[in-house]
């Protein structure tokens, strides 16, 4: 047993970017050479290396002294970003969180959090302004500072609350939305390489200074037959071998120096051997050897890292290359909830498709011998009753002031009570802060006299915890404490704090009891003074149980195994290895323009067909527009591509609508003068191409990138998904180049006007020449419903046999379940909403505002009720401002709100806090909308507001919970908001079952994968 | 904590010729100070006051045509004489021109709509008619201008923040200087 088993490794390591300047120039000299007009410049250049050198040295005055001077003075968005970043690090190493007094002279003062925040965005900028003109290592340089920032240690293991123990803090989010951080962690394709065959495995165990928790591993391999080699990287034999973190950042951005540091780094001839020999590379501890074994495990050689708690508090995790790690291990269930949401890379949206393996496994806990059969603590040591133990207290990640309250609660009702600290004495932290603290434990410890006792480190705590009768975890945060898990085998009563730097993620009663887990030291002193209270045998009883507990979850028998099926293998399926011949997989070209990660419907469509065709097999190459282009309409979310398969490619081609170009300074003087005339001869101007306004002109640059993207590679098939229409010209264009065939997704036609209901053109109409063309030259053609399939096999009818349904459907697989939990509370009245783009007319918008005016009027539960839109209203410059958006303000005063888009991630918490759906649609019986489905998908009434009939109808039919009114007016709309909140407040648990069991059919992929089949059945036979 | 030096805050200056509703500001304006800019507004046609109430406006104002061209009134009657005139010149003209040139004419001759434009670091149109004059406002200080407020918005998360000297240090040549709005 260890008493002082977690070192936190917690390193705020300094960039060291200018090692050639060095702090032989004194902080005074400096202050002199900036005074001079012929030195500033050089000065100020040399600044942020002698701040670095000064705060190193722990000359912290002095640095602040430089910076603030040097912030006076310097010009350059870079250097003052630079600056103030580090202005904030100083700040931060004097700032007290715990509240103790100030010692320092430089700090005064809690740190403000926004200026950390504003200090990182800044320097997350300047690395992305970097990074887009090709200085990579600047970048990297201005993003590990951003990091250092947000991760610096007095914000996260002092005794405040971190600031990523809350869900919703988006703490990181000026970094993690930053340029350089998403180009940080770009899924590219990994190389790949041949595990070798051997009998006995080679298992590499790489640490940075701390091998604590791998005793029980090394052992547990050893028994499973590997031949195992163990390389402390701080030790002797390998130290100075990983280059700095400065390094590492640099070449994991593709800075080209950077990286050939990297490559001699792994060619040292301590560990290039050991290297290439390994078949599985273990790293424990997400720390600098792992961002550097993710750069340097070779290609075929399995890599492996172990996350314990303190690192989702710091820098390495989001420096590491995890499309290069084949599985994580997390140690606890709410560490994995928490490092999954710190770490975007390792978010459940980002791995479920590509990335590594996520297990949850706990520390092994060394429990051997006998368990103990129910000591009864009097009898073990005279005062062992009334003592309460802390094991491995001296850190203030473990909170020892938390346990001092707790024996002062104790001992305001028994002034007998102790409390036993067991465990390493504190040894003298670097920075005021941790000595703040340190001081003010040690001054309450001195206070409490005989009470609190210290041990020491021992290395039999069983013995020691004899004078003990109960266990106490008050640390901030843990895995399980592998210390207290001893103490509870030892027989100690366990009393657990619900760590609150991970509750929200689970907190202690994710791996303990819940009667364990207390939330304050009173509760805490309760339950100690409550088993007290106990009699003996049943206090025995409970503390073998207690310790049952441990030993089955967290025992070496219970979890070595499964630590070692994650470690070495069995047998690696071959679906996992390289596959062979992937020149013999059939290639599909997919001209998807709207393809994630455009903040569009129709992206949803798209990736569930390219996931599908990958799914059976196919090498798919996406064919779309420049990313940016999105965010002139509807936006960007990033999120989306995580949804799509790895293994799709994404060709961009540098494609924008020029009539949504938002800089007014680039405008003509006609077009800014007359607008509406500019926009007219632009239409006229775009349809010479090809015969669709806006999109015109993009036929030649659609048609030529398509082409190179077949010759490049051979397609099987080409899949066009208009709109745009201009994406037909591309089809027929790249058949006559290269013979390869196409099919249309024509999702909701062309020459068919969903809305009127009619033709949109004539068969003879320039339009209708080149549908009547392409269509022709089909091998297939799809359509999301019904009416319009009927509307082309009418249209040609030798097409017929070639029109396909592809319906739309709700995404099964985005992570979240739609269903609504929520009842309705008719005393705060019913919420209604509405999700999705708000496109209907302002005429149709007002009847529908107009009829839920006139319900509230006519019902009392309705009065007290709200309307909610949801989505965009309108794009572009006119984003929440067009007609649309003026009716909504004008409804106000009816309880009718706008809250503006969803993103993705959102979309079930946002159905989840409604009663009621309004399914307010534009069109007949040619629009189905997407947003059909996905209300289904929630169990909840809907209301239908749209002209009857219409396709959603077909879809509706069944739905035990549609409200239908017989038509589109006020009146009748008026009695649908009525009968609607009846069946609000009437349905039953089985109605919301059975009108989710309906919607399950509508799944978009089982609505997919027929058509899919069929083509993968006609053009997927390997060449 | 140590002095610092804080950056000021961007200031983004909305011009709008039609009337804009509430909806259409609540948005955009609180993305715009969420991100810490100072928010004022021009406007050729004021709403109603409560669309404009509790929505963080540093401030706004009306763009017509002053009849006074100067911050405080001169006592040389010369000036007074034509400003005076002018100020009749203009409104004839006005009469043959479109909304969007009375807007820009208004925003040129109101010293306290100066004020606001000298100090903008950006330019939002609201409204297609508001192009206009944000066009020719833009090009004299060549201050970024954006039609509509999501533009504005990439602008401000992607371009660096105002520096204590992004104002005073921008350079001004004879050419510009010359181009300065001036009454």
């Amino acid at each position: 047993m260890h008493a002082d088993v977690h070192t936190d490794t917690h390193t705020d390591t300094h960039t060291d970017t200018h090692a050639d300047v060095r702090t032989e120039m004194s902080a005074g000299a400096w202050l002199r050479a900036v005074d001079d007009d012929r030195t500033r410049t050089a000065a100020l250049r040399q600044a942020p290396s002698l701040v670095d050198g000064l705060r190193r040295e722990g000359r912290h005055a002095q640095a602040l002294d430089v910076v603030a001077r040097a912030l006076r003075q310097a010009r350059g968005a870079d250097l003052l970003a630079r600056l103030g970043g580090q202005q904030v690090l100083l700040d931060l190493d004097l700032t007290d969180t715990s509240g103790g007094a100030a010692a320092d002279a430089g700090a005064a003062e809690d740190p403000d959090r926004a200026a950390v925040r504003a200090a990182a965005r800044t320097l997350a900028d300047a690395a992305d302004r970097a990074l887009a003109v090709g200085r990579t290592a600047a970048a990297a340089d201005h993003l590990l500072q951003a990091l250092h920032v947000l991760l610096h240690r007095s914000l996260h293991t002092l005794d405040a609350p971190s600031p990523l123990s809350r869900k919703e803090s988006g703490w990181l989010d000026p970094v993690t939305r930053s340029a350089a951080y998403t180009r940080l962690h770009l899924r590219t394709p990994r190389a790949t390489g041949t595990p070798d065959a051997r009998d006995r495995p080679r298992v590499l165990l790489l640490t940075d200074g701390n091998a604590h928790f791998l005793g029980e591993v090394e052992k547990g391999l050893v028994g499973a037959g590997a031949s195992v080699t163990r390389l402390d990287l701080s030790g002797p034999r390998a130290d100075g071998v990983v280059p700095a973190p400065a390094v590492l950042a640099r070449a994991r951005l593709g800075d080209p120096a950077a990286r050939a540091a990297v490559g001699v780094s792994a060619a040292a001839p301590e560990v290039a051997a050991l290297l290439d020999e390994a078949d599985t590379v273990v790293v424990d501890w997400c720390t600098a050897a792992a961002v550097w074994a993710s750069l340097v495990v070779r290609p075929g050689a399995r890599l492996v890292v172990r996350l314990h708690s303190v690192e989702a508090f710091s820098v390495e995790p989001h420096l590491v290359d995890w499309s290069r790690v084949d599985d994580v291990v997390l140690v606890g269930g709410q560490l994995e909830s928490l490092v999954r949401h710190v770490v975007p890379a390792l978010a459940p949206a980002r791995t479920r498709r590509g990335g590594p393996r996520v297990h949850v496994v706990p520390n092994p806990v060394a429990l051997d011998g006998p368990p103990p059969d129910g000591r009864v603590p009097s009898a073990a040591g005279p005062d062992a009753a009334r003592t309460v133990a802390v094991v491995g207290w001296a850190q203030p990640v473990k909170d020892p002031l938390w346990a001092l309250e707790v024996l002062d609660e104790l001992r305001r009702h028994d002034p007998r009570w102790r409390l036993l600290l067991v465990g390493a004495d504190w040894t003298e932290p670097q920075l005021p802060p941790g000595r703040r603290y340190r001081a003010e434990v040690l001054r309450r410890i001195a206070a409490a006299g005989d009470a609190v006792v210290r041990t020491g480190w021992t290395a039999d705590l069983p013995e020691v915890l004899r004078d003990a009768g109960y266990v106490l975890s008050s640390s901030r945060r843990e895995s399980h404490g592998v210390a207290f898990c001893e103490a509870v085998a030892a027989g100690c009563l366990p009393v657990t704090r619900d760590w609150p730097d991970v509750a929200e993620f689970g907190g202690a009663a994710a791996v303990f009891p819940a009667e364990w887990v207390v939330r304050s030291p009173q509760e805490a002193a309760a339950r100690v003074l409550a088993l007290a209270a106990e009699p003996d045998d049943v206090r025995a009883r409970t503390a073998a149980e207690a310790a049952a507990v441990v030993r089955a979850r967290y025992g070496t028998t219970a979890v070595l195994p499964r630590l070692l099926d994650v470690l070495v293998p069995a047998a690696r399926s071959a679906a996992d290895g390289v596959r062979p011949g992937d020149d013999a997989r059939p290639h599909l070209v997919y001209v998807a323009i709207g393809f994630p990660p455009a903040a569009k419907s129709s992206a949803y469509r798209m990736r569930a067909t390219a996931n599908l065709f990958v799914d059976r097999g196919w090498d798919v190459t996406v064919v779309t527009i420049d990313r940016h282009a999105w965010d002139l309409e509807y936006g960007l979310d990033l999120s989306l591509l995580d949804l799509v398969d790895p293994r799709v490619r994404i060709v961009e081609l540098p494609l924008r609508r020029a009539d949504l170009d938002p800089d007014v300074r680039a405008y003509s003087w006609f077009r800014a003068k007359h607008p509406t005339r500019w926009v007219r001869l632009r239409h006229r101007l775009d349809t010479i191409p090809f015969p669709e306004k806006v999109f015109g002109p993009w036929r030649r640059t659609l048609e030529r990138g398509t082409e190179a993207v077949v010759r490049d590679r051979p397609a099987d098939l080409l899949l066009v998904s208009p709109a745009p229409y201009t994406t037909l010209a591309v089809a027929r264009h790249v058949r006559r180049r290269t013979g390869t065939p196409y099919v249309v997704d024509f999702r909701d036609g062309w020459s068919v006007d969903v809305l009127g209901e009619g033709e949109a053109f004539g068969p003879r109409t320039r339009r209708g020449r080149w549908e009547r063309r392409v269509l022709a030259g089909a091998e297939a053609v799809c359509t999301v419903n019904e009416p319009i399939a009927a509307f082309y096999r009418e249209r040609y009818p030798e097409l017929a046999s070639r029109v396909h349904v592809a319906r739309n459907g709700f995404d099964a697989d985005l992570g979240t379940d739609l269903a609504v939990a929520r009842r309705p509370d008719p005393a705060a009245g019913l919420a209604f909403g509405y999700l999705g783009t708000v496109n209907l007319t302002p005429a149709h918008l007002s009847l529908v505002v107009d009829a839920w005016a006139a319900a509230r009027e006519q019902d009392e539960v309705l009065a007290r009720s709200t309307l909610t839109f949801r989505g965009h209203v309108g794009a572009g410059w006119a984003a929440g401002a067009n007609g649309n958006a003026a009716v909504i303000a004008r409804a106000g005063v009816h309880g009718v709100t706008y809250g503006g888009p969803v993103a993705k991630a959102d979309v079930a918490a946002t159905y989840g806090r409604w009663d009621a759906l309004l399914l307010a649609l534009a069109g007949g019986r040619f629009v189905t909308s997407g947003k059909v489905y996905e209300y289904m998908a929630t169990g909840l009434p809907v209301l239908s507001a749209h002209e009857m009939p219409h396709a959603a109808q077909d879809v509706l039919e069944g739905y035990p919970l549609w409200v239908r009114p017989p038509a589109l007016t006020v009146e009748a709309l008026r009695d649908g908001f009525v009968e609607t909140a009846r069946r609000v407040l009437s349905a039953s648990e089985d109605d919301r079952a059975a009108a989710r069991d309906h919607a399950s059919r509508f799944e978009r992929s089982l609505q997919l994968d027929p058509v899919v089949a069929m083509l993968d059945d006609r053009f997927g036979a390997v060449r | 904590m140590s002095p610092r030096v804080t950056p000021r805050p961007v200031r983004v200056v909305l011009v709008g010729v039609v009337a804009p509703t509430r909806t259409a500001l609540e948005i955009p304006v609180a993305a715009l100070v969420a991100r810490g800019a100072e928010v004022r507004a021009l406007l050729h046609t004021l709403p109603e006051a409560r669309v404009l109430e509790g929505l963080g406006l540093h401030g706004h104002r009306r763009l017509v045509l002053t009849r006074s061209s100067r911050a405080e009134q001169t006592r040389l009657p010369v000036r007074r004489v034509l400003d005076a005139v002018s100020y009749r010149v203009l409104r004839l003209l006005d009469r043959r021109s479109s909304t969007g040139v009375r807007a820009f004419r208004a925003a040129r001759r109101d010293p306290r709509s100066r004020a606001i434009l000298r100090d903008a670091d950006v330019l939002v149109a609201l409204d297609r008619v508001a192009v206009y004059p944000v066009w020719r406002l833009a090009r004299v200080r060549r201050t970024p201008a954006f039609y509509g407020v999501p533009a504005a918005l990439r602008h401000l998360d992607t371009a660096a923040p105002a520096g204590p000297l992004a104002a005073g240090a921008r350079r001004t040549t004879g050419r510009e200087a010359g181009q300065g709005v001036s009454g």
